[in-house]
């Protein structure tokens, strides 16, 4: 008997267990349980985005709707022209108590197919849960209390505020708790309070220095399976619970042993921690945790008891992300091969210490198919030091040119020098020539990138230049701004069409044309945002 | 407590306490539904069950007699799959044919806590694996192009958990 011949029913009862990315990966291995797990994914996933929603945003919406997921979660206050849209069985609005009125409740509920609103709360005022409860005392809905962000000032009664809200409102799943100033309690005057059971399953704390105030939370809270520790003392902390996910960011000290206070966990398998000493015992831990596929390290070192002889980083990971995390990449190279995903992201010029990097020795990643380097410097160091014949996207500055990868898709960013394009058309004819998409991060539209690139002669599906402006001092975005972009576009369309049959242009939409031109796709779109949010387009 | 006799579907007949029986709601209905009372020497036939199977089933039903009955699945809640107690993790360290059949004869037999159980340790096997992995873990036959591939890993790439 094999998995696939189990039963609908039974399938279906299997499935339900599993956390929405090993869903994920699931429906990745065959059509069938591509279509089998849609429903579940539905069911676990929620779309989220900001306000105002911009173009994007509300193209993902219409195509969410259109698929028929049932979640939308609104941040902010819905607004009218969003609401047309919502079809939705159930709709998370996340909103704070100030902006949620009457008004906006009844036209989330006004719309018939609407069963279930979920509410995401946030509160900083003690009347804000008499409030909310003669909000919800309406009987044409179901509203679910689901998410509460609590502010407070100080540290005094948030435990009995807390279960004043959970007393309200049982269904509350989610908290976020947020304390203005840290104030540090001393061990000896922080006391674990004898409290009721919670029913949080995820738990957010900022800023909180009173370790029993954060122990009764977590250790009260036996379903806990994501925390989020930001700024928050964590010495004499145990974390009893099974988590799935920890993120610890911003300890107030960076010897803190790790190892006592999550040394309980073997069911993680997504971890993120920042400003920290990782040492032995605690990535002994972290290898116990089979089901760790994914990890997150920002500013974190390794700490001098990890020694080479017996050192194992953590080896179930696939996706993986460093931020100025220099010791962890050089150390732990080696222990890379299960990787899928591997993002360097810290993007300043130079490296804390680069010549840690430099002597890494070859590597086989096999899996690898997304491969992101911000820090240009690392790019050649990096890529001369691996192969990876299965990457698909591969996203890096210029200095990629000395060693491109085999990759099917080649982004490169921030590429400000445009005499530079000619170098770069020349090593992809040397080193990847079969390349099938190349985007660039442009800051212009140029004809002699398109000049350059016909005499280069090379033979790529897909030419993306997509016009990046990332901050507001851009004189293109700015001082010339519109106008500019849109002459220099006239140039190369005038230039195009002049070119007769063989080529075409035709405008995709408000941000984007495409030419077609020798077999090649040339996008040119516009999809930055000035400084103050708005989308760029072509009119 | 009297005992009742179960035949499997390759005849062998199995001499059980009702108590244990009774885990499994098929045969309290059947029993039920057919009005067999106490002490007759009725057979109840379980045509779907093999022998191998049956006789683990009544293994782990002979262990979790006295649990408390398991409650109605609530979907909003998530659901965990580390709280397998270390009995189950031995007695389901069999082979994925073994493993499967049990699922079967749990749903078959409507025995919540096996059911769970078993589904919980497929999960498991599931948990923190890549598409890749999973295949091979239950051979699976990848049946996507290259391109269908991508499309796939696209489309759910911006779902977030609830």
């Amino acid at each position: 008997m094999e998995f696939l011949e189990l039963p609908e029913d039974v399938l279906h009862h299997v499935v339900s267990f599993l956390t929405l990315n090993s869903l994920k990966n699931l429906s990745r291995t065959c059509k069938y349980l591509f279509y089998f797990t849609e429903s579940q994914i539905t069911k676990k996933s929620v779309i989220h985005f900001q306000y105002p929603p911009y173009k994007e945003e509300l193209r993902r919406i219409e195509e969410f709707n259109r698929n028929g997921y049932p979640n939308l979660k609104l941040t902010e206050k819905p607004k009218y022209e969003l609401g047309t849209k919502l079809t939705m069985k159930n709709v998370y609005v996340m909103s704070s108590l100030s902006h949620l009125n009457n008004e906006c409740l009844e036209y989330v509920s006004q719309h018939p197919k609407v069963q279930n609103i979920f509410l995401c709360i946030c509160s900083r005022q003690p009347d804000d849960l008499v409030h909310l409860q003669e909000l919800v005392r309406r009987p044409d809905k179901n509203y679910i209390v689901d998410e509460v962000s609590l502010s407070f000032k100080t540290l005094t009664d948030i435990l009995e505020r807390i279960e004043e809200w959970v007393r309200c409102f049982p269904t509350i799943r989610i908290l976020n708790l947020h304390v203005e100033k840290f104030k540090f309690v001393e061990l000896s005057k922080s006391k674990n309070r004898s409290i009721r059971k919670f029913r949080f399953e995820r738990m957010k704390l900022y800023n909180i220095g009173d370790i029993g105030l954060i122990s009764s939370l977590v250790n009260s809270s036996p379903a806990l399976q994501h925390i989020k520790l930001e700024n928050c003392l964590m010495e004499g902390l145990t974390v009893q619970p099974q988590l799935t996910t920890l993120s610890a960011k911003n300890y107030l000290s960076k010897l803190i042993e790790l190892e006592k206070v999550f040394g309980n966990q073997i069911n993680l398998e997504s971890l993120n921690m920042s400003n920290t000493e990782i040492n032995k015992n605690f990535l002994d831990i972290l290898n116990k945790n089979t089901y760790l596929t994914n990890a997150k390290f920002s500013n974190c070192s390794l700490a001098l008891d990890t020694c080479p002889e017996d050192f194992i980083f953590t080896s179930h990971l696939t996706n993986l992300t460093l931020n100025w995390s220099d010791t962890i990449l050089c150390s732990s190279w080696e222990h890379f091969g299960k990787l899928e995903y591997l993002h360097l992201a810290h993007s300043e010029g130079v490296s804390k210490d680069q010549s840690l990097c430099s002597d890494l020795p070859y590597i086989d990643l096999p899996r690898l198919k997304h491969l992101e380097i911000a820090n240009d410097h690392y790019t050649n160091v990096i890529t001369k030091k691996m192969t990876a014949r299965s990457l698909n996207f591969c996203c890096a500055g210029f200095n990629i040119c000395r060693n491109i990868p085999q990759t099917r898709v080649l982004k490169i960013k921030d590429f400000l020098d445009k005499p530079k394009s000619k170098e770069l058309f020349k090593a992809l004819k040397e080193q990847n020539p079969h390349l099938e998409e190349l985007i660039l991060s442009y800051q212009w539209i140029s004809l002699d990138l398109l000049k350059m690139y016909l005499k280069s002669e090379l033979n790529i599906k897909t030419l993306k230049v997509e016009l990046f402006f990332w901050k507001s001092t851009n004189p293109y975005a700015t001082k010339m701004g519109k106008p500019q972009i849109e002459r220099d576009l006239e140039i190369v369309l005038k230039w195009v069409r002049k070119k007769g049959e063989e080529c075409s242009v035709k405008k995709k939409d408000k941000e984007t044309f495409v030419i077609y031109m020798r077999g090649t796709e040339i996008v040119l779109s516009a999809r930055g945002f000035d400084f103050g949010g708005n989308v760029l387009c072509f009119e | 407590m009297p005992n009742i006799k179960l035949q499997s579907s390759d005849g062998e007949i199995f001499d059980t306490s009702l108590d244990i029986a009774l885990c499994s709601l098929t045969i309290k209905t059947m029993i039920d539904d057919c009005g067999i009372d106490e002490g007759e020497d009725t057979v109840v036939p379980l045509p779907n069950v093999n022998s191998t199977i049956l006789r683990k089933v009544l293994t782990w039903a002979q262990y979790h007699k006295d649990d408390p009955q398991p409650t109605e699945d609530d979907d909003s809640k998530e659901k965990r799959t580390d709280d397998i107690s270390s009995w189950d993790a031995d007695f389901l360290k069999v082979d994925q044919g073994t493993l499967f059949e049990l699922i079967l004869a749990a749903n078959y037999l409507d025995i919540k806590g096996l059911l769970d159980v078993t589904c919980k340790t497929v999960a498991n096997m599931i948990k923190g694996k890549t598409p890749e992995e999973i295949r091979k873990t239950f051979n699976i036959k990848n049946d996507f192009t290259p391109a269908e591939e991508e499309q796939v890993r696209k489309e759910n790439e911006w779902c977030e958990e609830k």
